[in-house]
């Protein structure tokens, strides 16, 4: 994990192909910053769980064309990294700026694409709607105001996040489809690729606490270092399944 | 006069004596008519007079310094300019004024027209259904009637577009004239104020008064002369319809309190000592805008006390203590008025003088007399009206279960146990203790009777006890002989009984709270919340009931117990099964968990002694029958022992009086064995018998207080029969509790006040019947009737808003309960640095809408009010989101705690009512609680017909087949079905003007300073009716409804409780609409159907959605007969803010408007009205029902 891997930068053009990366105006900007270059990598501890594809019947998804049924909720790489995982990492009195064009969360063959996204604090949001049929986007946010409508053909809707948030996206009529939208008081953030890399633009030199979340695995913290000529000396986390059941903490 | 020397005695000397005693005469009158005259009420009305110049000069001072004057000129050119404006006008407003006359007549007309049309339709419409029942032809008549039907529509539209009229020339006129009221008014109202306080003044105060006026008010006031005009005087109100009884007669009451009392019925007095004080509900009492003005109620109907006395201690005050006692004594020889019948009530009890008016509307005043409430709710839960006659009482259930087939329910040794000291098995039981009480008068090594009269042994309180439990317990099973009951048809699951335990509904009236200590898992049927103590508490129940009862009594509890407020939950026999499986079996260790050392048993007592001491219960309690008879039978059939048993077992029912409450087999007719309380707070003192209890001789409060806390200390030291002992039982009352049941008892008075008695109007008689029905049949406990409210600072202001918490963490997936601490202590653990509350009621001050969120920093809460229900909420999403919490306590640390769901082994889930097993755990809690657990009624009569409503309590169908928790089938007493859906309706209506204002503020995204100005209100009055005050609303929500006709706006109607008749069904409707749009049926179908997919979430038919269970949404076909036709116009266009948090999405709120394939140019106003009309014509379109 010494230089930036393939993977990650097809998993890195990818993300940016679906979801206009915000992250622009801060490339390179910082002195002493990493451009690009691999910060980690996020693996599952312990035996692979079995991630069964999602059974969609014909009567739910008329309409929807071919549904990609694979769980997206899940997703581990053959080398053991977790697919989906957001890092950020909080730097103290940074300024957090927005993207001044709003950031599309598309609807396409029955599934929101991205599954995961990782927006600044005072993004607009555009729910858009690529199929030929309705879908409600209906979003659970903790902070920020509910929304809960009716997005026809080719409509689209939009939204201002003002609040550092984790949302869950949700459509009622298809149930198979939800996604994670997560609104950073940071502009240093990353989500993992397909081989569970990730990559954090922009890093001043110092210690750096990084905070790590999956849906379906919880939560996690690492520390990374950038040295002064800002190299930055790769970290491994690690994540496991939670016991079900319980949803308190003690 | 020289001494002529023939008197005995010396002149000189006598006329020193004259003189002297003339003097001391002369010296003593003037004393007398100055001691006469100086009274000391006018010592406190000269004291008054000084508070109230000081008070006046404040005001005068903050009114001139405002630069009054300048203000006064301003608000004099306005009134000019109005003036000008009306002049200019004038031919304009005579001609409005002509047309107001006009379309008032015509209005007049209509409306009889309508009214005669109405009951022409009623009237036919009744022979029409006789004359089809007598011969058996449905459909006879029908085209005659539509054509009435038809005739009466058109006259009610024609009344309402004749009302419409007649409301815009109003609005007409009051454009014209507003100006000059408004502008008279405001300048009246600067300068009044002024002008009232220097008229006062000059009053009042002798330096703001001329030399003239000066005299005249020191000669006011001059003995003798002070009967003119005088400024001290008396102050009396004569009560004609207020009576009390004197020496057998009755008299007017005259209350003279606020002769000193001066501040009590005036507005800013209130931080003024006594007597000068405000009373401190001027909104309740005493003003004259309060329901119980001075000069209609005076003092002593509430407060007792003597009210014609002008003296402190005739007027027979009373101290709040003993300490207070000591005071008045020494300062101002106080002490009781013994020939007073009505001693002054103690502040603690004065809500006891709410009964004698309002025993007929004892709910609706349970918010402003909480504890004389508290106190009637707990004679009703206790039962106290089952052995004390309270002739009023709205309740004559018995309290205890029926015993008849007791056996096939209970163990002999359990009944035994349970009469020895029900509390000992279960510390919230309602059942009270009638033996072995600590203290009593068969305390244990207590004497009670020496045997064989007189002539035998010493019988002592613990084996007379006992043999009266194994005596009871006999006759009991004599009485109750086991009439066997089939057994279960199926075999239970203990696993599934325990899902279906926790989602059916059980845990809404019951808990699992544990003996003593403070459950150590989280989960909430182990904590007691109020709602959930309506049924006992099922800890130990296991080994209480047989298993085949159990399953009986859940599939019907009415068999066993007719009177039972249990509710039938139509479980079929194998979820009955299930729940008997899980309980009997008891993987959970809840259910088999009895109190230490408690143990089922029956009365351990040799035989020989047993029939000593009964032997000698049946020589007293048998005296009457002759002691050579009572001694032939114990030598004779008493020999046997289970004979003598059954024979003192009655007598003991009978002493006691269990027959009361519990139904026994041949004592059904007995007579009840209580004093009765119907008038029991008119008793005067010296009927009762303190023995040698010492307490304050002279009030009754501290022994009903002293009888309620220790039943049988009156008893104490004194030497009684046996029979004549007092019975009374120890409930286990708390202190709080004691006082507010003292304080209803207190209250119940001859009736003093026919005259005046409150008749409730008949909208609140039905809300009051309602509020009682749904306090009965524990709506509450499913069902949130009344969102909670929660108080927080915000830059040095307090506010309150109607709000419910959301969970600070993904960690915390079901937020926290209502309480400040739980809250605090929460967020604490979660490191949440801010609180987040939705908001359930947007409020005046706070800038936010209906389900906006409220973010409040935890140190910024002040206080939190609960929602009134819902606590069975979190059960059901604690289990969907959690699982159960389970606790072992011989592990330790997270390991004692283990979690299950209804999946088994690796499966985690619940079942869902298609049979599948699901894993709802990672579901945001809003889709859970919205779709899995029992709705909310927060404005239930704006969102049901109320014919529907009640004829859905009395016959319970599915709604909602997604839920597990059943909507049970009570039995409801007669009329109370109808009270509950009453109750909603005017809880509605009574709320109706203050949602429709703020959800017309909302809507123009105004602030309310600017909808204020625009709807021509002051701030104040507007945030007065958005708050619900009455007054303000009746003075100016007329001034909305305007503004509201001006503007266009719509919005929900207020519900008429009586009868709604469906517009959108109506013939007239459909054929206007018909005329103008002639597929609009077609239309909406195409738009809800094609467009919006309603079906992918709505059953149809009875047909199930193709979606999952967890988005399942009601059967479209029931709108039309179900929901009023303003709500669903509403919910169509933003569900959020009607439910904030719904899983039913917005779906005509797009810019532009969505469908446009489906109906071509419409926007979403036109979307709705075609799916409103396609949603109550759903039957012509799809059930081939008759009118189209």
């Amino acid at each position: 994990m010494k230089n930036i891997t393939l993977a990650s930068i097809v998993a890195g053009a990818a993300l940016a192909a679906a979801f206009t990366l915000p992250s622009q105006p801060v490339l390179g900007t910082l002195k002493g910053s990493v451009v690009l270059a691999e910060t980690g990598k996020v693996v599952f501890d312990g035996e692979k769980p079995e991630v069964k594809p999602l059974s969609i019947d014909a009567a739910k998804s008329e309409g929807c064309g071919t549904v990609d049924t694979q769980d997206q909720s899940l997703i581990i790489g053959a080398n053991g990294g977790i697919a989906n995982v957001v890092v950020t990492v909080e730097i103290a009195g940074a300024t957090v700026k927005a993207p001044e064009k709003p950031v599309v969360l598309d609807q396409k063959t029955c599934r929101f694409e991205p599954h995961v996204a990782i927006v600044p604090v005072g993004t607009t949001i555009e729910y858009k709607n690529s199929d030929s049929i309705s879908h409600n986007v209906h979003s659970y946010p903790s902070k920020n105001e509910g929304l809960n409508k009716m997005v026809g053909a080719g409509a689209s809707e939009t939204q201002k996040l003002d609040k550092e948030d984790r949302i869950e996206i949700k459509c009622d009529i298809h149930p198979w489809m939800n996604s994670w939208l997560i609104v950073a008081n940071t502009n240093h953030y990353a989500v993992s690729g397909a081989d569970g890399t990730f990559t954090i633009a922009g890093l001043p030199a110092g210690e750096h606490k990084a905070k790590f979340w999956h849906e379906k695995l919880g939560k996690a913290e690492a520390t990374i270092v950038v040295d002064a000529e800002g190299k930055v000396a790769p970290v491994e986390v690690k994540m496991s399944a939670e016991k079900k059941g319980g949803g308190r903490k003690r | 006069m020289a001494d002529r020397g023939d008197t005995h005695y010396s002149v000189s000397t006598l006329n020193k004596w004259f003189l002297l005693s003339s003097v001391v005469i002369l010296f003593s009158v003037v004393w007398m008519m100055i001691d006469d005259w100086e009274r000391p009420w006018k010592h406190y009305q000269r004291d008054f007079r000084e508070i109230e110049i000081s008070k006046a000069r404040a005001k005068e001072a903050e009114l001139t310094a405002e630069g009054a004057a300048a203000r006064e000129a301003e608000l004099a050119t306005a009134v000019k300019a109005a003036e000008e404006k009306i002049a200019a006008n004038s031919a304009k407003l005579a001609e409005a004024n002509e047309r107001l006359r006009l379309a008032k007549g015509e209005l007049w007309k209509t409306i009889e027209d309508a009214k005669k049309k109405k009951s022409a339709y009623n009237w036919d419409r009744y022979i029409l259904e006789e004359k089809r029942l007598h011969e058996g032809n449905p459909t006879l008549g029908q085209e005659k009637l539509d054509v009435i039907e038809l005739e009466m529509n058109q006259a009610m539209s024609q009344q309402q577009e004749l009302e419409g009229k007649k409301l815009a020339i109003d609005i007409e006129i009051s454009d014209l004239t507003r100006d000059l009221d408004s502008a008279k008014k405001a300048l009246s109202v600067g300068s009044r104020d002024l002008e009232q306080i220097r008229k006062r003044l000059v009053q009042l105060d002798r330096t703001a008064m001329s030399a003239p006026e000066k005299l005249a008010d020191v000669i006011r006031d001059a003995p003798g002369l002070d009967f003119v005009k005088p400024n001290l005087k008396v102050n009396k109100v004569v009560l004609d319809r207020l009576t009390f009884e004197l020496n057998f007669t009755k008299k007017k009451r005259i209350d003279m309190c606020h002769t000193c009392h001066l501040g009590a019925d005036r507005a800013g007095f209130e931080g003024e000592a006594q007597p000068y004080t405000s009373h401190p509900r001027l909104d309740l009492y005493l003003s004259s805008k309060s329901p119980h003005p001075l000069n209609e109620f005076g003092c002593t109907i509430c407060h007792r006390g003597s009210g014609e006395a002008l003296d402190f201690v005739r007027a027979d005050h009373r101290p709040t203590d003993m300490g207070e006692q000591k005071q008045w004594s020494e300062e101002y020889h106080w002490h009781k008025q013994h020939h007073w019948d009505y001693p002054m009530l103690a502040s603690e009890f004065t809500e006891a003088s709410c009964v004698q008016c309002h025993k007929t509307s004892m709910e609706l005043i349970s918010e402003d007399a909480p504890t004389v409430s508290k106190g009637y709710q707990l004679v009703e839960r206790y039962g106290c009206y089952t052995c004390h006659k309270i002739d009023w009482f709205p309740t004559k259930r018995r309290t205890g279960p029926n015993l008849q087939n007791m056996q096939a329910k209970l163990t002999p040794e359990f009944v035994s146990s349970w009469i020895t000291d029900p509390k000992a098995f279960r510390p919230t039981t309602w059942m009270p203790q009638f033996f072995h009480i600590e203290g009593g008068n068969y305390a244990p090594g207590e004497v009670v009777a020496k045997s064989k009269y007189g002539q035998g042994r010493n019988i002592e309180g613990r084996e007379w006890d006992d043999a009266a439990i194994a005596a009871i317990t006999a006759y009991l099973v004599d009485r109750a002989p086991l009439k066997p009951l089939p057994p279960m048809p199926v075999e239970g699951d203990a696993h599934r009984g325990r899902e279906t335990m926790r989602l059916s509904g059980c845990f809404a009236c019951h808990n699992l709270a544990p003996y003593g200590e403070e459950p150590m898992a989280a989960d909430p049927v182990l904590a007691r919340s109020g709602e959930n103590e309506h049924g006992p508490n099922l800890r130990g129940v296991a080994t209480k009931v047989t298993k085949d009862w159990l399953f009986h009594w859940l599939k019907d509890p009415t068999q066993y117990w007719a009177d039972t407020r249990m509710p039938n939950l139509r479980l079929s026999d194998q979820e009955a099964a299930d729940i008997t499986a899980y309980i009997m079996e008891d993987p959970d260790g809840y259910f088999r968990d009895v109190p230490e050392n408690w143990k089922a048993k029956l009365v351990d007592m040799p035989e020989t002694q047993l029939r000593e001491v009964l032997s000698e219960q049946a020589r007293w309690f048998f005296a009457r029958d002759g002691r050579a008879q009572v001694e032939a039978r114990l030598e004779g059939e008493w020999q046997d022992l289970s004979k003598l048993k059954v024979a003192v077992g009655e007598k003991l029912v009978g002493n006691y009086g269990c027959f009361s409450c519990h139904e026994i087999a041949g004592t059904l007719d007995w007579m009840p064995i209580g004093v009765e309380l119907t008038n029991w707070g008119s008793k005067t003192v010296d009927k009762l018998d303190f023995g040698f209890v010492k307490l304050d001789p002279n009030y009754r409060e501290g022994w009903l207080l002293q009888k309620l806390h220790a039943p049988r200390s009156f008893d104490g030291q004194k030497i009684k029969n046996p029979s004549e002992k007092l019975r009374m039982p120890y409930f286990g009352f708390t202190a709080e509790q004691e006082q507010a049941i003292t304080t209803f008892i207190i209250g119940l008075v001859d009736d003093e006040v026919q005259l005046a008695k409150m008749e409730p109007t008949p909208d609140k008689a039905a809300m009051d019947k309602g509020m009682r029905a749904v306090r009965q049949n524990n709506c509450a406990a499913c069902h949130m009737i009344e969102p909670g409210t929660v108080t927080f600072m915000e830059n040095g202001v307090a506010h309150t808003v109607a709000a419910e918490i959301q969970s600070m963490s993904e960690d915390q997936k079901v937020p926290s309960a209502h309480d400040v601490a739980a809250i605090k202590a929460d967020a604490e653990k979660y490191e949440a640095d801010e609180l987040t509350f939705r908001v359930l009621r947007p409020e005046p001050g706070v800038q936010k809408g209906m389900g906006d969120k409220l973010f409040v920093a935890p140190d910024k809460l002040v206080a939190t009010r609960a929602p009134h229900g819902g606590d069975f909420v979190r059960v059901v999403t604690d289990y969907y989101m959690n699982g159960i919490e389970l606790f072992d306590a011989s592990k330790e640390g997270d390991d004692a705690y283990s979690y299950v769901s209804g999946g088994t082994g690796d499966e985690w889930g619940v079942f869902d009512v298609d049979g599948k097993l699901r894993d709802h755990s990672s579901e945001p809690y809003d889709k859970v609680r919205w779709t899995f657990a029992p709705p909310v009624l927060w404005d239930e009569g704006a969102k049901l017909q109320r014919d529907w409503f009640f004829s859905f309590l009395h016959d319970v169908v599915s709604l909602r087949p997604q839920i597990r928790v059943r909507m049970p089938s009570f039995q409801y007493d007669p009329g109370e079905a109808e009270a509950i859906a009453d109750y909603f309706a005017q809880k509605s209506n009574k709320e109706w003007p203050a949602n429709f204002t703020r959800a017309m503020r909302l809507a123009a995204k105004q602030d309310e300073a600017t909808f204020a100005k625009a709807a021509k209100l002051d701030t104040v009055a507007l945030g007065e009716i958005e708050s619900g005050v009455e007054m303000a609303t009746k003075a100016n929500f007329s001034k909305v409804l305007a503004h509201a006709q001006a503007k266009g706006f719509e919005t929900r109607a207020p519900v008429n409780p009586a009868y709604e008749a469906s517009v959108l069904r109506s013939k007239a409707y459909l054929d206007a609409r018909k005329s103008m749009l002639a597929n609009h049926l077609e239309l909406g179908e195409a738009v809800a159907v094609k467009g919006v997919n309603c079906f992918q979430c709505h059953f149809r038919l009875g047909t199930p959605p193709p979606a999952d269970p967890i988005a399942w949404a009601p059967d479209l076909e029931r709108v039309r007969e179900r929901l009023r036709e303003d709500w669903v116009r509403d919910w169509l266009i933003n569900p959020a803010v009607v439910y904030p948090g719904t899983a039913m999405p917005a779906n005509f709120a797009s810019t532009p408007p969505q469908y446009q394939d489906r109906y071509p140019n419409s926007s979403n106003d036109d979307q709705v009205r075609v799916v409103l009309e396609w949603l109550y014509n759903f039957d012509r379109m799809y059930m081939g029902s008759p009118g189209q």
